[in-house]
């Protein structure tokens, strides 16, 4: 490596591609000015001062009071009404009533609840006050409530999180999918404990530093629920997260403090003393993979260049090579080659590669991996390339009608027309491609829209709900079922509707009903799309 | 009084003389890490305000752009904590990079892409070793970690791009 010829080339790329970034001339006087603006002068205490901080302290006292007043004021009604959306107005003016006697609303929101409305005037207003208050919110419920005050879960004290999970058990609401929060006991480790045991894994069997680890955000949980660890449902267990989504780490430990499992950022579970040979399926090279002589070679070159070792010292090593799937690795849909490096019987480098001998991690023996797949564009990478010149969004929630599944006709036939090329041409280069990928299940189909002589979308869709009914035992929900239109075989155009129990194809000619599955999972819905009919 | 005044005034030009050298790369520093011309603008002002809350701290020996640039990392970091930060897609795209007067060559994109493209870890060490042009110590300090481990993860980098610094493209 030059540092000099490489900087320059990276500088001239950087500068060149961000140059649209825009200088601020104001900035040091806008700085100035904001530090100047801030600058506070420290004051003793003052008799008048302390009384007024001893009210302030009672009055944040009384409003988490009356802050969980409201929480399981809401919980009650929710139980006695059922869902927010069909509550009689009666229970909405209690509501209201309930939110400014805890302190949730007060006169400033409400100014049309006045002293005078009484019967319907009164429900009116109820309903214009929570609508504001709500404002934004898809699903009003206890949980919503909550978040509406207290933040996403992750800002919620452990002492909130207990009390909702009480709630739901009070009123009978506690689902298997549900945490079963708690409060640790004495003979549990304390939060801070756990924390500082999560670290210690972390650094035992992971190649990190502890500094940077201190500088990221720490949350914990201590919960009972279903697991993936092979924990009692009912035992509640501590789980430590230290960072947030990208950055985020993640330890399992027993409520003793017995690690159970712990990943690092993008990647999954390691099982607390596994050897990464122990979850592995040992296969033989296909002709798309790279040979054992390739694999060794590019790990060779990963010691040199990533670990600095010399040739000598490479030369003094034997490397034997292994390829298998593994769950962990590249999101176990690929296999893998991992070649160990040893001296007089001993591993001392580890060097993971993915199908195609490119590298992917090399550690020292005794450290996990902690990057796991390959460097790649995804399919998802791609479309997000190509979408906004098809006036799409990046997101595909963001499209009016939210998910892909809700998109109108002509939406998912331009995606079709947009990712069919793309997909096709990925497929030929990825011998690894899932079939549970979004982009291949959706262009698995020709997506278009109705031609004039189709029997009608209302025909199809009547049909359709019947079926979907007869299936699942009960008529879905209008809203959440999806329509397709597909013309892959262009003498038989078919409409499809999908909802997350069922799908039905209907002959778009005839209206017979062509194909129809009850699905157990909701994933199924994405097979379904992808089937072929003959 | 005029005596402090006199010191504030010093001061004063000191920080924008600071904030008309550094501002420009220390913008795409933190664009490049946090992918997103917002929060870069308020990345830099933040950077540059706790810059001048601590100039007194800054020592003679201490180079200032490893300085700032240890500030920008570290405030970059607190915003991707934000709750908000977490929630949004942040994949860039050759459209999604800021708009300039004259098109980046394609080589240009294509390098600047793979970048913004490395893991976050590895992404930071190549903006401060090779763009802020940091030496490897105020690297490692820059990103609170051990000379080890920044070299590790400089040399990851590097590997990574190997490719399109020795001028063979992606499509080659």
């Amino acid at each position: 490596m030059n540092k000099r010829q490489d900087a320059e080339k990276i500088r001239r790329a950087l500068d060149a591609s961000l140059s649209g970034l825009q200088d601020d001339p104001w900035l040091a006087q806008r700085v100035v000015a904001a530090a100047k603006g801030e600058k506070k002068v420290k004051k003793k205490i003052s008799v008048g001062l302390a009384v007024a901080l001893v009210l302030a302290m009672l009055a944040a006292t009384a409003l988490a009071v009356g802050m969980m007043n409201y929480f399981s004021g809401f919980a009650k009604l929710e139980n006695e009404y059922g869902e927010y959306e069909q509550w009689p107005g009666s229970a909405k003016v209690q509501l209201v009533e309930l939110m400014l006697e805890c302190g949730m609303l007060n006169d400033e929101d409400t100014p049309q609840w006045t002293d005078d409305l009484t019967g319907e005037a009164k429900e009116a207003a109820a309903e214009e006050i929570l609508g504001a208050y709500f404002d934004g919110m898809i699903y009003v419920d206890t949980y919503n409530a909550m978040v509406r005050v207290l933040g996403p879960i992750e800002q919620w004290t452990d002492e909130q999180r207990v009390m909702y999970t009480e709630l739901l058990e009070k009123y009978g609401k506690l689902t298997d999918s549900w945490p079963v929060f708690q409060l640790p006991g004495k003979d549990d480790l304390t939060r801070e404990q756990a924390v500082e045991r999560a670290k210690e894994a972390l650094l035992n069997v992971f190649s990190l530093d502890a500094e940077y680890l201190d500088s990221l955000p720490v949350d914990a949980l201590f919960r009972a629920e279903i697991n993936e660890f092979g924990l009692p449902e009912d035992e509640p267990f501590w789980t430590v997260e230290i960072g947030y989504g990208d950055t985020g780490h993640w330890v399992h430990m027993k409520r003793n403090g017995e690690i159970v499992a712990l990943s690092v950022p993008g990647s999954s579970y390691v099982y607390w003393g596994e050897d990464i040979l122990d979850r592995a399926k040992i296969v033989e090279p296909d002709e798309h993979d790279a040979t054992r002589e390739e694999a060794i070679a590019n790990a060779r070159h990963s010691l040199t260049e990533v670990m600095n070792l010399s040739s000598d010292d490479v030369d003094a090593m034997t490397a034997t090579a292994q390829f298998f799937y593994h769950e962990r690795y590249a999101h176990g849909n690929e296999p893998i080659w991992l070649v160990n490096w040893s001296r007089d019987g001993e591993i001392l480098y580890r060097v993971l590669l993915g199908y195609d001998g490119s590298p992917i991690d090399v550690e020292p023996s005794g450290k996990q991996f902690d990057v796991t797949n390959r460097t790649e564009l995804t399919l998802g990478d791609l479309w997000r390339e190509q979408c906004e010149g098809f006036g799409f969004n990046a997101a595909l929630d963001d499209r009016a009608g939210g998910f892909y599944y809700w998109w109108s006709l002509e939406d998912k036939a331009r995606l079709y027309e947009v990712m069919a090329p793309i997909v096709a041409e990925y497929a030929a280069t990825h011998p690894y491609l899932s079939e549970n990928e979004p982009y291949w299940q959706w262009t698995r189909n020709v997506s278009s829209i109705p031609a004039n002589n189709a029997i009608s979308q209302e025909a199809a869709f009547s049909t359709a709900m019947e079926a979907m009914t007869e299936i699942v035992g009960e008529r879905p929900d209008i809203s959440q079922v999806g329509v397709f239109y597909y013309t892959t075989k262009s003498e038989r155009p078919e409409w499809r509707f999908a909802y997350r129990l069922a799908g039905v194809a209907i002959d778009a000619n005839s209206g017979d009903i062509l194909f129809q599955k009850e699905f157990s999972q909701s994933y199924d819905i994405g097979d379904f799309l992808a089937e072929i009919i003959p | 009084m005029d005596a402090n005044k006199g010191q504030d005034g010093g001061r004063e030009r000191a920080f924008t003389a600071l904030v008309e050298r550094y501002q420009t790369g220390l913008r795409r520093v933190c664009y490049a890490i946090l992918k997103d011309e917002e929060a870069a603008n308020d990345a830099v002002q933040e950077t540059f305000l706790k810059a001048y809350r601590a100039m007194d701290s800054l020592r003679e020996e201490d180079s200032e752009k490893a300085w700032l640039t240890r500030i920008a990392v570290n405030t970059c970091r607190d915003m991707r904590r934000s709750a908000w930060f977490r929630r949004v897609d942040r994949r860039v795209t050759i459209e999604d990079l800021p708009l300039a007067s004259d098109a980046p060559s394609e080589e240009n994109a294509e390098l600047a892409l793979a970048i913004l493209r490395l893991p976050r870890k590895l992404r930071e060490a190549v903006l401060l070793y090779y763009y802020q042009d940091l030496t490897l110590r105020e690297t490692a300090q820059a990103l609170g970690v051990s000379t080890g481990t920044a070299s590790k993860r400089i040399r990851s980098a590097h590997a990574r791009l190997r490719d399109l610094l020795e001028g063979r493209g992606f499509c080659e």
